[in-house]
């Protein structure tokens, strides 16, 4: 009964939030208070969430704040008015940005498929060795067994990501090298010392 | 269009996150799709055979009547390694057992009532899992494709410079390209718990055979079962002694008495008709993220305690909670039509980044009327040929070969878009398909709830 009415605020903190923001933000100038309120709701939101049903909680009281989301994008949808004609955009930085050249560019095959085989191949494989580098150090700090091991498991996609996030946002191959070679020897020192339980 | 001033930060997120969005962009959409679809494959399964008995629970002694048939049908062959009962669940409410060699459901009293078929869902379940190759392959590409979603959010949220400003700026039926840019950003916005979840889930998921695989090679002399161990459960000492059945009986009469309020979802029997026997309940806790508490049995039906997926280490709970998590089983029908209500989004997202990329190009004068084409092909096609899929399996039964008739039905859509390229023609022609067969598709789902709600 406490438990529902706990997960039953939550969700009204979280849906007022969401109302509180959209109109935080449509304001001329910028109100601290109103922004403080509407992130506050959620802050509270998630607390109570989690406070009555712990993650099953806060994944109900996601889902209703997005479902929230969802009801004024549809209503911004419905008033946004008819406008626009097809124009060029005369972003230079567009040519900059193409992922495929454009006229008379070279296409630069090698370099793209040796940056995809970095981000795909490499990568995965350092963070990989950072995913068993945690799992090590996750034991030697008194973790469980289970703990070590599931910790191991998750840190590999997040590495994997922020890897991938960090080797594209670099133009230059030798300080994506760099990055990679930094991040492999916490991996290697585990692979060379050995870590049996 | 914004007018924010652009610094370098940002030029090179958006870039990346072109990049990245470009080069598994299609096998992304593809995932989202099918992954949307999959939500209610357990309510497909139920389409797909309609007059398979159905029942709310059942009773131990039938359970155990028809643990023994299928251990007696699989006669003369070896000794199935694992048994495994589904027991009757609200969006499932069958009793279906499978061996090594077969799987049948049965009646409310234990008796065999048919082959199990359903390979229309087995088929959309692998389309997603492993877009149908080799599992080990396929599952780290598409574990590798979460971890590809990730990286587009980060990179989409760095490119956004302002995200908070902008959050409900909404133009949605401005021609200049503007109108897709906001939808696919404020789409993204605000499904961003639900997109990261997704990736992130997926990826462990997916990852999982080749993380826990390094893991055995580098701790454990490559015994990759200890790995799982200290997560799921040892998997207990071999003995190939004959040995009886096990007693199912006790193991459900032991639940009923002492944890009635758990759900009981699955029995797992391993190594039966062996000394080395044991049996394993899975229950479901009310209001958890987990896939199920694992209640572990001897041969003769005696309690030997829990392995601690519901209250044991952090880490159990969190392995254990990645499936529902990622499917939307924990919640009931609500959060299933939510989470098909999001997962269309996400599949929105992932077919408007190209759209938006290709329009970009072509208001600098640069017609890519293929590419275009291409992926029209691929964003109207993979639905078409699913769908298509679909009627196949309810007019060709269950040894239609759905995996090949997908791939090559979208193979030979994309290689038409090479002669349709004149702009728009494939994709009026692909949706008016898909909506022909979406309705073909839905006579056969009306017709096999009609059947299932009057027997």
């Amino acid at each position: 009964m406490v438990g529902d009415a706990v997960l039953m605020a939550a969700l009204a903190s979280v849906v007022g939030g969401i109302a509180v923001l959209r109109f935080a933000w449509s304001l001329p100038r910028r109100s601290s208070g109103w922004n403080a309120g509407g992130w506050g709701l959620l802050v509270l939101s998630a607390a109570f969430a989690w406070l009555a049903q712990g993650a099953w909680g806060a994944a109900i009281a996601g889902l209703w704040g997005m479902g929230a989301a969802m009801a004024l994008i549809a209503l911004a949808a419905a008033r946004a008015p008819i406008k626009g004609h097809v124009r060029a955009s005369n972003r230079k930085i567009e040519a900059k940005i193409g992922a495929l050249p454009e006229g008379k560019m070279p296409p630069h095959i090698l370099r793209r498929v040796v940056t995809f085989l970095i981000v795909a191949l490499v990568a995965m494989i350092v963070s990989t060795g950072l995913a068993l580098a945690m799992r090590g150090a996750a034991l030697w700090a008194g973790a469980s067994e289970a703990n070590a091991n599931v910790a191991g498991l998750f840190t590999m996609p997040i590495v994997w990501t922020l890897l991938t996030f960090s080797l594209l946002m670099t133009g230059s191959r030798i300080r994506q090298w760099r990055l990679l070679l930094l991040c492999a020897v916490p991996g290697l020192i585990t692979i060379f010392a050995g870590a049996n339980v | 269009m914004t007018t924010a001033p652009e610094s370098s930060p940002v030029k090179r997120a958006l870039s990346a996150h072109a990049a990245i969005g470009l080069l598994v962009g299609g096998l992304l959409y593809l995932v989202s799709l099918s992954g949307t679809v999959a939500v209610f494959h357990e309510e497909f399964q139920r389409i797909e055979q309609p007059d398979i008995p159905e029942m709310a629970s059942i009773a131990p002694e039938a359970v155990q009547r028809g643990v023994e048939a299928v251990l007696a049908s699989d006669d003369g062959k070896p000794v199935t390694t694992h048994l495994t009962v589904r027991l009757p669940v609200e969006t499932r409410p069958r009793t279906t057992i499978s061996s090594d060699y077969r799987s049948v459901h049965v009646d409310a009293a234990g008796v065999i009532a048919g082959r199990e078929e359903n390979a229309w869902s087995r088929f959309l379940v692998a389309l997603h899992y492993t877009l149908n190759l080799p599992i080990l392959l396929g599952v780290t590409i598409v574990g590798g494709l979460g971890v590809m979603m990730l990286a587009l959010c980060v990179s989409g949220v760095v490119a956004l410079p302002r995200i908070f400003r902008d959050a409900f700026r909404l133009r949605a039926r401005n021609k200049a390209g503007v109108a897709l840019a906001d939808w696919h950003n404020r789409l993204s916005v605000w499904t961003l718990p639900f997109t990261l979840a997704i990736a992130l889930t997926g990826a462990v998921l997916g990852m999982a055979g080749l993380i826990y695989s390094a893991m055995a090679a580098n701790s454990y002399d490559g015994d990759i079962e200890a790995v799982y161990a200290p997560i799921y459960g040892e998997e207990g000492e071999a003995d190939d002694t004959p040995a009886p059945v096990p007693n199912v009986v006790a193991a459900l009469e032991y639940m009923q008495t002492n944890y009635p309020d758990v759900t009981l979802s699955y029995i797992v029997l391993h190594d039966p008709l062996t000394k080395g026997q044991h049996v394993q309940i899975i229950g479901l806790p009310d209001r958890r993220l987990i896939i199920g508490e694992y209640y572990a049995f001897d041969g003769d039906g005696q309690f030997h305690g829990t392995v601690g997926l519901a209250d044991g280490d952090i880490g159990q709970q969190a392995a254990a909670s990645s499936y529902d998590l990622h499917f939307g089983n924990f919640g009931g029908l609500p959060v299933k039509l939510a989470y098909l209500f999001f997962g269309f989004i996400l599949t929105v997202i992932c077919a408007t980044g190209c759209y938006i990329w290709l329009g970009k190009r072509q208001r600098r004068g640069i017609e890519e009327s293929r590419l275009r084409a291409a992926w029209d092909a691929v964003v109207w096609g993979s639905p078409l040929a699913l769908t298509a899929t679909f009627i196949l399996r309810m007019l060709m039964g269950n040894d239609a070969p759905l995996a090949a008739a997908f791939w090559l039905g979208l193979a030979a859509i994309i290689i038409a878009s090479i002669f349709i390229s004149a702009p728009g023609r494939l994709a009026r022609i692909l949706k008016r398909a898909l909506a022909v067969a979406c309705a073909a598709g839905s006579l056969f789902v009306l017709s096999g709830c009609i059947e299932i709600a009057t027997r």
